[in-house]
């Protein structure tokens, strides 16, 4: 027997989007309102990042860090945890280009106000450029390579407040230092009465009832639930369990039949990690990995480079071949120089996020030969600025395209599948992120891009959570009004 | 009893391809070896089912398929022989192919390069208060 539960809003997921939406939506709290948040992942302390690059990789992320898409040419990588992803991600916090909200061009998102909403987040989240004396060389031979050759580079705004440089933020933060949404939104969001289950994996919606398991893994807090299957009945549903995870949750609740879009034009500017060797250490693991980005190239070439820092079975994987020259790089990771090449790829409604017969969830993903060569090309890039910084052999060749299935290709920026538009023939919620047609249900997080941020995209998430949160309480009483009417 | 369940060659399959792979762990001693085996049949473990079957497979072709060829089993051939047999996976035109050899170089991967405990030996040592190590 399913345990009942009922509220007037329910947040799923609790990233980025979800953070953000429940900390926005903790308003109603006060009105009377029953807000719950549901999150899969538990609860960790600070304490719980050992830094162990296997163990916390198998605890925070789905599959480990290693989701491959169908074909298996590329792993995506997202956290389950209460902050989502976001206590996993490097901090590095820009709104979104003026000339990719162009490229949307959805009707009723209006630059002003997304600008507006990005500002009060990058504030918010305490973002700020890394004073001189802690920026590692690793970061600093990016810079001057850059400058050297006549490319535009800019420092990274990073949402970090007493940060120590332990520099594994992507293992989460042993400081707390990094403003994810479990250290900023979702504290406020508690603390304004919202309620919370942790460990609580939604499973289907079937109209405005969840279906829920809540579990008790070895790790981590425990739920604040009981383990136990539960029917939790909402007024309104506000879904951001992820680019993958959002699309998915309302295909197992049969919502692909009215919305044709669902799931499709999933874009995740894939990655590639490229390294060089400088004849000296540097200082590359000290200090905060992420610190400059060359976006010169995003509209132009449709490749954009961030410098970063990897753990040893990362990089390993990452540096192309095997045997001698591998194992010597490897051998040398103090004096190895990082580059993040990643592509900025189209939206295309053959990238979807669907399920198999069996009822899993399934990414079809093809890196077609436009994204691999603006990879191959970003490589290029990446290979002069190495030689620019000093470095001495690059360990991957200048400029070739990888080749799927043999290079390690990656994704973090995991973005669409319900992305917002007018009608369901083109998107799946509207410009606020109301689902077509579903009257009572939301999107808040990055499924509702349209196509490629072409930047790092937490912030431009939360700018968009938070119209949602705000439409979601406008709608609140008339929406709770029907509910109310039908019941 | 191999080290992947159900996977009858075990070790001596994993250590050939572990001395071809990441040759730096032919200096190993004998707990570190052990050390290497139990990482790996954890990351296996933690394989979906498909995928650990699909692993087996592979590596049960890998195993036999240099019989007709090289004359003998994977792990019995000489370096040089293995590394051609590699390589020629690595860049097989098939791309299945390609994506089994990759997952197993990387499961090799996990049981050296994924040990907190060698990382020293790769010029890796971070420490939490890295700021004050940049500040000297
Ligand atoms: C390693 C890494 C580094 C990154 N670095 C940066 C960076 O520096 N800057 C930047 O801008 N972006 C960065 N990103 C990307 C950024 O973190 C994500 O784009 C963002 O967090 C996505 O927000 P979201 O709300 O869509 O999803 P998420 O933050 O992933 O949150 C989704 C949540 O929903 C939960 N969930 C999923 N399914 C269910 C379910 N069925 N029931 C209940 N809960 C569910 C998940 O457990 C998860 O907690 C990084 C990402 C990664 C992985």
């Amino acid at each position: 027997m399913a345990e009942e539960r009922e509220f007037d809003v329910v947040v799923i997921g609790s990233g980025a989007g979800g953070g953000t939406a429940a900390r926005e939506l903790s308003a109603l709290c006060g009105q009377g309102l029953k807000v719950a948040v549901l999150e899969a992942g538990p609860e960790y302390r600070d304490a719980d990042f050992t830094g162990n690059e296997l163990e916390m990789a198998g605890r925070l992320y789905f599959g480990g860090g290693g989701i491959l898409t169908q074909d298996k040419t590329m792993t995506l990588a997202f956290a389950r945890a209460w902050g989502g992803s976001t206590v996993v991600y490097t901090g590095t916090s820009l709104p979104l280009p003026l000339q990719r909200w162009k490229r949307w061009g959805v009707p009723g998102l209006d630059w002003e106000d997304l600008r507006r909403r990005s500002a009060k987040y990058l504030n918010e989240n305490n973002c700020h450029l890394l004073d001189e004396s802690l920026l590692n060389e690793n970061n600093r031979l990016f810079r001057a390579g850059c400058r050297s050759l006549g490319l535009r580079v800019e420092q990274f705004p990073v949402n970090l407040k007493d940060c120590r440089g332990g520099g594994r933020c992507n293992l989460g933060c042993g400081h707390g230092a990094k403003q994810g949404t479990h250290r900023v939104q979702l504290p406020q969001a508690l603390a304004a009465g919202v309620e919370r289950a942790t460990n609580c994996r939604v499973e289907r919606l079937e109209g405005r009832v969840i279906h829920a398991v809540v579990e008790s893994p070895k790790y981590g807090l425990p739920s604040q639930w009981r383990p136990g299957r539960y029917r939790i009945k909402a007024g309104i549903v506000v879904l951001a369990a992820g680019a993958v995870n959002t699309p998915a949750l309302m295909l197992r609740s049969g919502m692909g039949s009215c919305l044709p879009m669902l799931g499709r034009r999933f874009t995740c500017q894939p990655s590639m990690i490229l390294a060089a060797l400088h004849e000296r250490p540097i200082s590359n693991y000290w200090g905060h990995p992420k610190s400059f980005y060359c976006d010169q190239f995003v509209e132009s070439d449709g490749f954009l480079l961030e410098t970063c820092m990897y753990f040893p079975f990362t990089t390993a994987k990452s540096l192309p071949g095997f045997g001698d020259e591998h194992a010597d790089a490897m051998s040398r990771m103090d004096t190895l120089q990082m580059i993040l090449a990643l592509a900025i790829d189209d939206a295309r409604p053959e990238n979807r996020v669907r399920l198999d017969p069996h009822g899993e969830t399934v990414v079809d993903y093809t890196l077609d030969e436009a994204t691999l060569a603006r990879l191959g090309a970003a490589s290029g890039v990446a290979a002069q600025i190495f030689a620019a910084a000093g470095a001495g052999r690059a360990c991957w060749p200048a400029g070739q395209i990888p080749r799927p299935g043999r290079d390690t290709i990656t994704a973090a920026h995991l973005m669409g599948g319900c992305g917002m538009g007018t009608t369901a023939a083109d998107s799946v919620t509207d410009a606020w992120g109301r689902v077509h047609g579903i009257p009572w249900l939301f999107v808040a997080d990055a499924s509702l891009f349209p196509s490629a941020a072409g930047i790092n995209p937490y912030i431009t998430i939360m700018a968009l959570a938070d119209r949602t949160a705000q439409r979601v309480r406008e709608l609140a009483p008339e929406l709770l009004a029907a509910r109310g009417a039908a019941a | 009893m191999g080290v992947i369940q159900g996977l009858p060659c075990g070790r001596a399959l994993l250590r050939a391809l572990a001395l071809r792979l990441a040759p730096p762990v032919v200096k190993l001693d004998p707990s570190s070896w052990e050390e290497f085996y139990a990482i790996i049949a954890r990351t296996f473990s933690e394989l979906p089912a498909r995928v650990r079957w699909q692993v087996r497979l592979f590596l049960f072709v890998l195993r036999w398929m240099t019989l007709p060829l090289h004359g003998g089993l994977f792990d019995l051939l000489a370096p040089k022989d293995q590394d051609e047999v590699l390589h020629w996976l690595e860049d097989h035109p098939w791309r299945l192919l390609r994506i089994a050899f990759w997952g197993v170089r990387a499961l090799i991967f996990t049981g050296y390069y994924g040990n907190p405990g060698l990382w020293h030996k790769m010029g890796y040592a971070p420490v939490p208060e890295g700021n004050r190590m940049l500040r000297g």
